[in-house]
């Protein structure tokens, strides 16, 4: 077999290349035991996951609406696939895919590790972000238009959600001291 | 069997200057040596310095669990592909044996070279080291791909699903996106023949 490239090549396009990740392959799923054996998370029985990710197809669909967003409008500048969107707002069955959970955390800026917990693909759970979750899901099944105490309690979630993040890199940060 | 296939340079980022590197064809010992006693390691506990493994992510560490020895010791399912540079392997490449059906509108149904997994070693990834080492394994590889392609008269087509850190990269290498892939849970892209000889050409 021939390599199809020169040294002068490539040195050329070295100096040219942006200094970005480049690898490709499958993505880790991996749960965090360290958490489970200090009694912070739990694993999570199937009728949790559930609740979970109705909490957070509700809440996906909520920042959709509070920003004024179509579904279309918002897997567009995500770049997140449509039909995955879809799936997480309407299906709690549906396990969205780590791309997607990371897609949405950047878009929405919000705390990586809570989405992917809240999607159900961790099989261990906060238990504070769980009670957090169930209680915002129960004051948001309505998918009507937010009405002004629903962007109340959508407020209250991001918070809640930025709060435990914060608290966490609190700890990573302390671990490190 | 291990087949060596050409000289080239990766660029010492510290030093500015460009170090000799060979690439090869095909795994050997000192390969999977490296992997299991040098990269792992290093992946492995920087993954635990994360606090959450979601971060894990953020770091570029999500390759910790990927079984290269495995893969790459299974000859009749991958095609496998090493950089070495300082005597260390500094990145790695599986081709699947069996070509793919490519997706793009404008080559669909041809076969391709699909690349399985492709990395650089931890301290050659800007993610992950403060300090990245050396720069160039990943588009040598990809190139490497490409020639394999060739090789093959697959005419320069290949195809990948891309970690979403390194999707930019992809773009950058002139390779076209192709949506999500269902069952890998990717965004996945291909390289047409043209693609492939715009990218040697320029």
């Amino acid at each position: 077999m021939k390599l199809l490239f020169s040294d002068e090549w490539l040195q050329r396009k070295i100096a040219s290349d942006p200094d970005i990740e480049t690898e490709a392959g499958p993505s880790l799923i991996g749960p965090p035991i360290e958490e489970i054996d200090s009694g912070k998370a739990a694993v999570m029985p199937t009728r949790n996951v559930v609740q979970m990710r109705i909490a957070l197809g509700t809440f996906v669909h909520q920042l959709r609406q509070r920003d004024a967003l179509t579904l279309p409008e918002l897997a567009t500048k995500a770049d997140v696939s449509e039909n995955e969107l879809r799936q997480v707002e309407t299906n709690p069955s549906y396990t969205a895919s780590p791309r997607l959970i990371y897609k949405l955390s950047r878009y929405f800026r919000m705390p990586l590790n809570n989405l992917y917990q809240l999607s159900g693909r961790t099989f261990t759970v906060e238990r504070r972000l769980y009670n957090e979750a169930v209680k915002y899901a129960a004051h948001s099944d309505d998918v009507t238009p937010l009405s002004g105490d629903q962007l109340q309690v959508l407020n209250g979630f991001v918070a809640v959600l930025n709060q435990l993040a914060e608290e966490a890199s609190s700890m990573e940060h302390g671990d490190h001291d | 069997m291990k087949k060596h296939l050409g000289d080239r340079r990766l660029r010492n980022r510290l030093t500015g200057e460009p170090e000799a590197a060979s690439i090869f064809q095909g795994l050997d010992e000192k390969n999977f040596h490296d992997f299991e006693a040098v990269w792992k390691p290093e992946l492995v506990k920087r993954a635990k310095e994360f606090a959450t493994w979601a971060k894990q992510a953020e770091g570029n560490v999500q390759d910790a669990h990927w079984d290269w020895v495995g893969k790459a010791k299974n000859e009749a399912v991958y095609e496998s592909f090493a950089i070495e540079c300082d005597s260390m392997t500094q990145g790695l490449m599986l081709v699947a044996t069996a070509p793919h059906f490519a997706r793009l509108k404008s080559q669909h149904g041809l076969d391709l070279c699909y690349i399985e997994l492709i990395a650089t070693a931890p301290w050659n990834r800007p993610k992950f080291s403060k300090a990245p080492k050396y720069k160039g394994a990943g588009r040598a590889l990809l190139a490497t791909a490409i020639s394999w392609s060739v090789e093959l008269e697959l005419k320069g087509r290949i195809g990948l699903c891309s970690l979403p850190e390194s999707e930019s990269w992809y773009d950058e290498q002139g390779m076209q996106r192709c949506g999500f892939d269902g069952d890998k849970k990717m965004e996945y892209f291909e390289m047409t023949e043209e693609d492939a000889g715009k990218y040697l050409n320029s």
